[in-house]
């Protein structure tokens, strides 16, 4: 029974090894993320089935050395041949010993480190992966589906025996195979969510794969500390050897988990719960139930409920169905999946791109837009003729312009059918066709006008232009809306059209300053005109009262030089002297025989003198 | 025992069918197959539907989207006819037309090698139409200028010719963006810039011209004002001067006299600002520095005449 139990052992090596590359190899190809992640679990496996069959073929070592020793030893009795030491006797016993001391916890290590570097390996490999269309889905599902029955097979028949013989050494192995068969039917189940149309389901397995493997790490890792501190009694050989892992255990065998669960709650009531007719029955048909839950499972595939505002084509077995090639909201029956299947799309949903700009998130949240300063990541400087700059003749070359556009195209689906299955990305070849359109339709208008007064003519252009491209290429929508939101001159020669508008004002402020000039000038000219008029009849009033009051005087005056002409001519001209020259610089001249020339320096001075008068001899 | 029977059927009924997909495949409507006898195509499916194979690795089926793909080349720097330098980018709408054909000629049917072979067929095509066109061929502000169908139906043709042999059915070749290098833009950009220079500077010059017009209209209007005004004015005043000359018969009594105070007014007048008189000891009243004692007999300063 030992070497059945070691061949058995073997086999599960063997099948971990050949199943977890073959498994590998297919899930690379067909692209199953959850199909190569579960591949370490077979790393991890194959490694603790290679160290149990070990153990074991060192224990069977073991028992056939005392099995002979036992007889030498009935057949010499007496002989001084075995009392030499255990060490020399026993080398099978020391080999295992020597094995379960070194190798077995260093094995155990690497167990860990498999899991520990598999577990953060995964995530951080499953972290840079994307989600992509399967390749070979079936055969993948097929494959796996195969694998986990084989396992099973093996695994159930190695776990009976290992419990049967109460052999501990070969339950961790079986173990692994048992929770291979179990992720490998993850797996196809995996394959066959993401063929239903759930397309993360392989991807959200493998990041559980991922949890487990770290959970299994962490167990292994209490293992081995625990290992550390436990007593050692000599002789005594453990129930359970430290690679093997509870976790995988109750995975791969359910029905322990039942097994404890019920010892659980005898423990708790007191009484044998797990021996009520419900226990029995629930412990019964488990099987059945999960069986009963999946073929429910694949019922309601055989119906399908449309919501408001979606449309998706049929196809069974790949081929439409005619009179319901695409069917509306509601309910509808089918065949179950993979006869029928449907591909759903909100086809009411209005859909949108922008032609022009590549979009940025942040600059998104911006609540002021200049010319100034980009509000894209990127605005492409689409060409523009200029009707200004143009030059004569169709073959010279015209100056260009480069203006900045983000036009918005809105969309609705109007053809499931043609948008589905006769293009592999409508939304992308439609953003293409209206780029197209956009460009083509710039190169040809005025810059000025379609920045301006062109534009409502502009955005209705493209949306006719657009609209039969669309139908020319069978793209099944309707364009909805073209907008032209952001038209202008790229932000490096925004600021100089800012200045043509700025210089506009600047016109118009110098204009008001020459009207400003004009109006207080004319005022002020008309009030000059006015004081010079009343001045001169201020001066007409003067002249006139004066003359009439010197007239007055004068007949007066006439009197008293009547009475004494010389002395009131004298006395007239002496008061007009005296007040007439009071402030008058006076120079009186007194010698009259002198023999000198006089040179008087009349020339203003800040503070004239008496030296000014220079004397010269007379010549 | 009962229950390792039910087991084994349940076992069986999924191993049956785990076989079963191994012998049966669906080729989607979006979809062409080809199935590989080891390793060699040997049947090419092209309508939908449910077909046997046998299993893997005896056959193998390779399913290939036919709809159409659009696949966009670089954005790619060329020469016009006429010597100019453009960037252009032209993308293309194809699908697999023989898929036993393409199957062959890319590794398993491989979209993206076909992508890159299309890439080199797209460029070569491109750059040669290109070439044969002038650049107003691809900008004008006159639409009959431009020959942008002509061009992209040039593009087509050509790699409708160099595609078809590798089972790939081009359906559409179009002109998607056009562009400047960026050498060149800069150089527009300055051409731009200077076209607003010369649009600040025409509009200031149109405002100081306005400006100019306005004030000397303003001069204008000012001095004719203040020109009738001084006409008024001398009006006025002459108007004074015959008024208050109807009062001179007064000054006929004694015309001396008159004249007399007339000049004392004047002299007085002229004395008061900065003058400076130098007078001769004998011009009273500094004749008496000469003699203190006993002025000279005083001469009247004209010839006094009393009136009659």
């Amino acid at each position: 029974m030992q070497r059945n139990l070691a061949r058995i052992g073997s086999i599960n090596s063997i099948l971990l090894l050949v199943v977890g590359a073959v498994g590998l190899l297919l899930a690379r190809q067909g692209g199953s993320l959850a199909g190569q992640a579960g591949m370490v679990f077979f790393a991890a496996g194959l490694l603790v089935a290679v160290l149990s069959w070990f153990q074991m073929r060192l224990e069977e070592r073991e028992r056939l050395e005392k099995l002979e020793l036992e007889e030498l030893a009935r057949s010499s009795k007496g002989s001084t041949l075995f009392d030499t030491g255990d060490a020399e006797i026993f080398p099978a016993q020391r080999a295992r010993e020597q094995f379960e001391r070194f190798l077995v916890p260093a094995a155990t290590v690497l167990l860990l480190l498999v899991q520990a570097v598999g577990a953060v390996g995964l995530w951080w490999w499953l972290d840079r992966q994307f989600v992509e269309p399967l390749e070979q889905s079936m055969l993948l599902m097929a494959m796996f589906g195969m694998f986990s029955l084989i396992l099973l097979l093996f695994g159930k028949y190695g776990a009976k025996l290992a419990q049967l013989d109460r052999d501990r050494l070969l339950r961790p192995g079986a173990s692994y195979v048992l929770l291979g068969a179990a992720i490998c039917f993850l797996i196809a189940l995996g394959i066959g969510a993401v063929e239903a149309g759930f397309p993360r389901a392989d991807l959200l397995l493998a990041r559980g794969l991922a949890i487990l493997l770290g959970i299994g790490a962490v167990e292994t890792l209490i293992g081995l500390t625990l290992e550390v501190y436990r007593p050692r009694l000599k002789g005594r050989q453990d129930a359970r050897v430290i690679y093997e892992s509870r976790l995988v255990g109750l995975l791969g065998q359910p029905a322990g988990i039942f097994h404890t669960v019920a010892q659980a709650l005898d423990y708790q009531f007191g009484f044998k719960v797990s021996d009520t007719w419900f226990y029995q029955f629930l412990q019964r048909s488990a099987g059945y139930l999960v069986l009963s839950q999946a073929a429910l499972l694949l019922l309601s595939t055989c119906v399908v409920f449309i919501d408001a505002g979606e449309q998706a084509v049929f196809e069974r077995n790949g081929r439409p169905v005619a009179g319901r090639e695409v069917l509306g909201p509601g309910i509808h029956f089918k065949l179950p999946w993979p006869i029928d299947s449907i591909h759903r799309e909100r086809t009411l949903e209005v859909r949108s791109f922008t032609v022009g700009i590549v979009p940025d998130p942040d600059k998104e949240k911006q609540k002021i837009i200049v010319w100034t300063s980009s509000h894209y990541h990127e605005e492409y400087n689409l060409l523009v003729a200029s009707r200004d700059a143009a030059p004569g003749g169709a073959d010279q070359a015209p100056p260009v312009n480069l203006l900045s556009v983000s036009i918005p195209v809105q969309y609705q689906i109007r053809d499931l059918l043609a948008w589905t299955t006769r293009h592999a990305n409508a939304t992308n070849l439609l953003e293409k066709i209206a780029t197209r359109e956009v460009v083509t339709y710039l190169v040809s208008v005025d810059f000025f006008e379609v920045m301006s007064v062109g534009r409502d003519q502009a955005a209705a252009d493209l949306k006719t232009r657009i609209q039969q491209q669309a139908d020319r290429l069978d793209l099944g929508v309707e364009v909805l809306f073209v907008g032209m939101q952001d038209v202008h001159p790229p932000v490096a020669v925004g600021k100089d059209f800012n200045e043509v508008v700025a210089a506009e004002q600047e016109k118009w402020t110098i204009i008001e300053g020459a009207q400003t000039y004009a109006l207080t000038n004319v005022i002020l000219a008309r009030a000059e005109a006015t004081n010079r008029i009343r001045r001169a009849e201020a001066h007409r009033t003067r002249v006139v009262a004066a003359t009439q009051a010197q007239a007055a005087q004068f007949t007066n005056q006439v009197k008293a030089f009547t009475e004494s002409p010389l002395v009131y001519a004298q006395r007239a001209y002496l008061n007009t002297l005296a007040q007439g020259a009071a402030n008058a610089r006076k120079i009186v001249l007194t010698a009259t025989n002198a023999q000198q020339i006089v040179n008087l320096n009349l020339e203003d001075k800040t503070r004239p003198d008496l030296l000014d008068v220079v004397v010269e001899p007379r010549q | 025992m009962k229950t390792s029977r039910i087991n084994l059927v349940i076992g069986s009924l999924l191993l049956a069918l785990f076989v079963l997909l191994l012998f049966l495949f669906q080729v989607r409507q979006t979809e062409v197959a080809v199935v590989t006898t080891f390793g060699k195509a040997t049947r090419p499916i092209t309508d939908p539907g449910l077909y046997l194979k046998l299993p893997w690795p005896i056959q193998k089926v390779t399913k290939l989207d036919k709809r159409l793909q659009a696949f966009e080349g670089k954005f790619e720097e060329t020469l016009t006819g006429d010597n100019r330098n453009l960037l252009i980018l032209v993308f293309a709408g194809w699908r697999i037309g023989d898929p036993a054909l393409f199957y062959t000629r890319f590794a398993e049917g491989s979209l993206a090698e076909a992508e890159r072979s299309l890439e080199n067929i797209l460029r070569t095509a491109k750059n040669a139409a290109v070439g044969r066109h002038s650049f107003a061929r691809f900008i004008s502000v006159n639409p009959d200028d431009l020959r942008f169908d002509q061009i992209e139906a040039e593009i087509l043709a050509a790699v409708r010719k160099d595609a078809e042999p590798q089972g790939i059915e081009v359906e559409i070749a179009r002109i998607k963006r056009i562009g400047l290098p960026e050498s060149v833009t800069e150089k527009v950009f300055d051409r731009m810039r200077a076209e607003r220079t010369k649009e600040v500077e025409r509009l200031k010059a149109e405002g100081e011209e306005e400006a100019i017009k306005i004030r000397s209209a303003a001069d204008l209007e000012r001095d004719k004002l203040l020109a009738q005004a001084d006409a008024q004015a001398t009006r006025i005043r002459g108007e004074g001067e015959a008024e208050a000359a109807r009062s001179f018969s007064v000054f006929q009594q004694n015309p001396n006299l008159a004249i007399l105070f007339l000049k004392l007014n004047s002299l007085e007048a002229t004395l008061k600002e900065r003058a400076t008189l130098v007078v001769d000891p004998r011009t009273p009243p500094f004749d008496l520095l000469l003699n203190p004692q006993q002025p000279d007999e005083v001469q009247p300063p004209f010839a006094v005449r009393t009136s009659p």
